[in-house]
C-alpha cells in the first residue's frame, strides 16, 4: 500500500542572482518519515527547507504539503514549522509565552485553559517542566534548542523542518539530542525534514538521506545505502570513503571471490593494481570505472601473518594518526598508490605498527564499491 | 608599558572631566548662595529657587517649552520609527540618498536652519508662534530619532520575524508582537534623547518664535540681558539636572537593549 506523501517537491528551482541555490529538484517524502538533507554548506539544503516552509518562494516548480499545492501560500498559512539553527526564540517573552505564541494567535483561536494545557504538555515532551517562567537568555543552548522544538511541535504541524538544530551544541549534548529527537519523532509521529552537514547525524537518525550538491540530489537512499554504496565520487568522498581509484575492467567473473554475491570483475587501476570487485553488475570488459573502498574495510596485518582476503598487497606504513577508538594508517602500495585504513586502536597496539613497517594489507571483493560512470571525476 | 602609565591616564582622565564639569559646578554652587552680585560664597540659601518657582514668566516659559518638547518627542519618534523601518526594510530608488540626507541637518549650523525656517514660514505667511517652533523642532528631531532607531534595527535578528511568520503570525501581527517589542528599547532611547534636544534648543527656536511664545532658554536669555541674577543660576541648575536625569534613563534603556 502506498503511503500518503507528506511533502512533495515538483521540479523546484530557486536562484539568487546568478547563483542557482536549488536546481530542478523533485522529491517525495512519506508521512512520518525522518528525512535528512545532507551536504556541505552552499549545496542548497537550507534553501530547500525554507522553500518548504514558505520563507522563500521558488522561481519554478511546486511545493506540496499533505497533497495540497502550497507554492504561493505565505509561511503563516502552511502546515509546517521550522526549528531554526539559532533557535530564534523571542527574547522578550518567557519560555511559556514563546511556546504559546502560535497557539494564542487570532487565526488559531485556542482557548486560554487549552493553551496552558498544551504548553505544559509540550514542556513535558522536551523535559523542561518548571522552566516556563524563565526567559530564553536564562537557558543553556541545549535547553533553548528544546524550547524551539516544543514551540514548533505544540502546533502539531504536518511536517517539522529542522535547520541544523544541533549545530551549536557540544559533542556530548549533540549525541543525547540525536536520541532525544528520534524519540520525540516516534512519539508525535510527524514528518521530520532535517538539514545537516554532519553525516553522523544524518546516519544515526534518518529513515532516508539525500546527499545534496549544487542544488540537486547526488544520491538518495537509506543511511546504509549511502554509507556502504555511494554512487558517485562526491558522495563517497563526503561519506569519508577516502580511497577512490580509477581503472579499467580487464576481466569478467575472474578470481572468484569468497562468498561474493554480485558479479565479480577484475579491474586494473591506472597505477597498475589488480583488484577484484563483486560490484560489477552491468560493467563490460574494457570499460573505464571508478571505485571506492572505505578505510575501515582495509585490513592491515604484519607480513608474516597468514590471513585471507580477495585483494591482498604488500605495503609500507607511511603515516599514522591516533583517533581514540580507531587509528588511521596511511599505507603506500608501490610508488604511486596510497590507501588509508582505519583499524581498531587495540589491534594497532597489539601489532605495534609504526611508520616504515612493511605490512600485508587487503580487503574483500564486496568492499570494492563501483561508482557510477557518469560522475564528475574532476572534483572531489 | 611602564607601571606609571595607568596612573597617569587616570589623572589625565580626571582633568578632562574637571574641565567639562567645573563650570557647571560653579553655577550650581552659586545658585545656593544669597549674594546678589559678584562671586563670593556667603552662606547657604534656597531663596533663588523659591524665586524661580514664584516667577510667573519662568512658569509660562516652562509651560511653553513642555508644550513644544512633549509633542515633538511623540511625533518625531513616531515618524522616526516609520522612516527607519522604511529605510531599513525596503529597497527603493534613491534609498541611499534618503539615508544620507538624514545626516545633513545634524551637521548643518543651527543658524542656517533657523534662518531658512524663518524665511520659509514668512514666505508661506505662517504666523510665528508655538506652532512654528513645534514644526521646527519636529523637523530637526526626525533625523536624530530615525538614526537611533535604525541603529537598533541593525542589531535585530531577522530570523525572529521568520519564526513568527512560520508559527502563523501574518506580517501585521509579526510587526506588533515581535518587531516592535524588539525595537522598543531603541524607540525609548530615541524619545528620551529627543526631549532635551527640543527642550534645550535656543538658536533655531530664537528665529522661529513669535510674541508670547518664549521657551525657557529664550526666557533665560532675556533675563541675562538685564543682568545676571542668581535666580538664573538656580534655574540653570534645574535645567541641568532635569535633562541629565532623562539622559541617564535613556542610556540605561539603550544599554539594556544591547544585552
Amino acid at each position: 500500500m502506498k503511503r500518503i506523501s507528506s511533502v512533495e517537491l515538483v521540479r523546484v528551482s530557486k536562484r539568487y542572482g546568478d547563483v542557482v541555490a536549488v536546481d530542478n529538484l523533485s522529491l517525495t517524502i512519506a508521512e512520518g518519515e525522518f528525512f535528512s538533507l545532507l551536504g556541505p554548506s552552499g549545496c542548497g539544503k537550507t534553501t530547500t527547507l525554507r522553500l518548504i516552509g514558505g520563507l522563500e518562494q521558488p522561481d519554478a516548480g511546486d511545493v506540496l504539503i499533505d497533497g495540497e499545492v502550497v507554492t504561493d501560500l505565505p509561511p503563516y498559512e502552511r502546515n509546517s514549522n521550522i526549528v531554526f539553527q539559532n533557535y530564534a526564540l523571542f527574547p522578550h517573552l518567557t519560555i511559556e509565552n514563546n511556546i504559546a505564541f502560535g497557539l494564542r494567535l487570532k487565526s488559531r483561536r485556542v482557548a486560554e485553559p487549552e493553551v496552558a494545557r498544551l504548553v505544559a504538555e509540550a514542556l513535558e515532551l522536551v523535559h523542561l517542566e518548571g522552566y516556563g517562567a524563565r526567559r530564553p537568555n536564562q537557558l543553556s543552548g541545549g535547553q533553548q534548542q528544546r524550547v524551539a522544538l516544543a514551540r514548533a511541535l505544540v502546533l502539531r504541524p504536518k511536517v517539522l523542518l529542522l535547520d541544523e538544530p544541533l549545530g551549536a551544541l557540544d559533542r556530548k549534548l549533540r549525541k543525547a539530542m540525536q536520541i532525544e529527537l528520534r524519540r520525540i519523532q516516534h512519539e508525535v509521529n510527524i514528518t521530520f525534514i532535517y538539514v545537516t552537514h554532519d553525516q553522523d547525524e544524518a546516519m544515526s537518525m534518518s529513515d532516508r538521506v539525500a546527499v545534496m550538491r549544487n542544488g540537486n540530489f547526488e544520491q538518495l537512499g537509506t543511511p546504509r545505502e549511502i554509507f556502504q554504496t555511494p554512487r558517485t565520487r562526491f558522495v563517497a568522498d563526503f561519506m569519508g570513503a577516502s580511497n577512490i581509484f580509477s581503472g579499467r575492467v580487464v576481466a569478467l567473473g575472474a578470481g572468484a571471490a569468497r562468498g561474493a554475491s554480485g558479479r565479480t570483475i577484475q579491474i586494473e587501476t591506472e597505477s597498475g593494481l589488480r583488484v577484484i570487485s563483486s560490484d560489477g553488475q552491468g560493467r563490460s570488459a574494457g570499460a573505464a570505472v571508478e571505485f571506492s573502498i572505505r578505510p575501515e574495510a582495509v585490513q592491515v596485518f604484519p607480513r608474516d601473518r597468514d590471513w585471507i582476503a580477495d585483494n591482498k598487497f604488500e605495503a609500507t606504513i607511511v603515516g599514522k594518526l591516533y583517533l581514540g577508538d580507531v587509528t588511521e594508517l596511511e599505507v603506500a602500495l608501490g610508488d604511486d598508490n596510497s590507501i588509508s585504513s582505519r583499524i581498531q586502536s587495540s589491534i594497532d597496539q597489539k601489532f605495534g605498527f609504526k611508520e616504515g613497517d612493511r605490512v600485508s594489507i587487503g580487503w574483500n571483493a564486496e568492499d570494492c564499491n563501483l561508482l557510477s560512470s557518469g560522475s564528475d571525476t574532476t572534483r572531489c | 608599558m611602564n607601571k606609571a602609565s595607568p596612573r597617569l591616564l587616570s589623572i589625565g582622565c580626571g582633568a578632562v572631566y574637571l574641565f567639562m564639569y567645573l563650570p557647571l559646578l560653579v553655577l550650581v554652587v552659586y545658585s545656593f548662595t544669597p549674594t546678589e552680585y559678584g562671586v563670593a560664597w556667603e552662606g547657604f540659601t534656597l531663596k533663588w529657587y523659591i524665586a524661580v518657582f514664584n516667577n510667573k514668566y519662568i512658569q509660562d516659559a516652562l509651560k511653553i517649552s513642555l508644550m513644544i518638547a512633549i509633542p515633538t518627542v511623540i511625533i518625531s519618534t513616531a515618524i522616526g520609527t516609520i522612516t527607519a523601518f522604511t529605510l531599513y526594510r525596503y529597497k527603493f530608488l534613491g534609498r541611499a540618498l534618503y539615508q544620507g540626507a538624514l545626516y545633513v541637518p545634524l551637521v548643518m549650523p543651527d543658524l542656517v536652519i533657523g534662518i531658512s525656517l524663518l524665511l520659509f514660514y514668512t514666505s508661506i505667511s505662517l504666523d510665528l508662534g508655538i506652532l512654528t517652533i513645534l514644526l521646527a523642532h519636529i523637523s530637526f528631531s526626525i533625523p536624530l530619532t530615525t538614526l537611533v532607531i535604525i541603529a537598533r534595527m541593525q542589531r535585530l535578528d531577522r530570523t525572529l520575524e521568520d519564526a513568527a511568520m512560520d508559527l502563523g503570525a501574518d506580517e501585521w501581527t509579526t510587526m506588533w508582537k515581535v518587531t516592535l517589542p524588539q525595537l522598543m528599547p531603541g524607540i525609548l532611547a530615541a524619545a528620551l534623547l529627543t526631549f532635551p534636544w527640543s527642550f534645550n534648543d535656543f538658536v533655531i527656536t530664537f528665529f522661529v518664535s513669535g510674541v508670547g511664545s518664549s521657551t525657557l532658554p529664550l526666557r533665560v536669555y532675556s533675563m541675562i540681558r538685564l543682568g545676571v541674577s542668581p535666580m538664573v543660576n538656580a534655574l540653570g541648575t534645574l535645567i541641568i539636572v532635569a535633562p541629565l536625569i532623562i539622559v541617564i534613563i535613556g542610556t540605561y534603556f539603550d544599554r539594556r537593549s544591547v544585552s
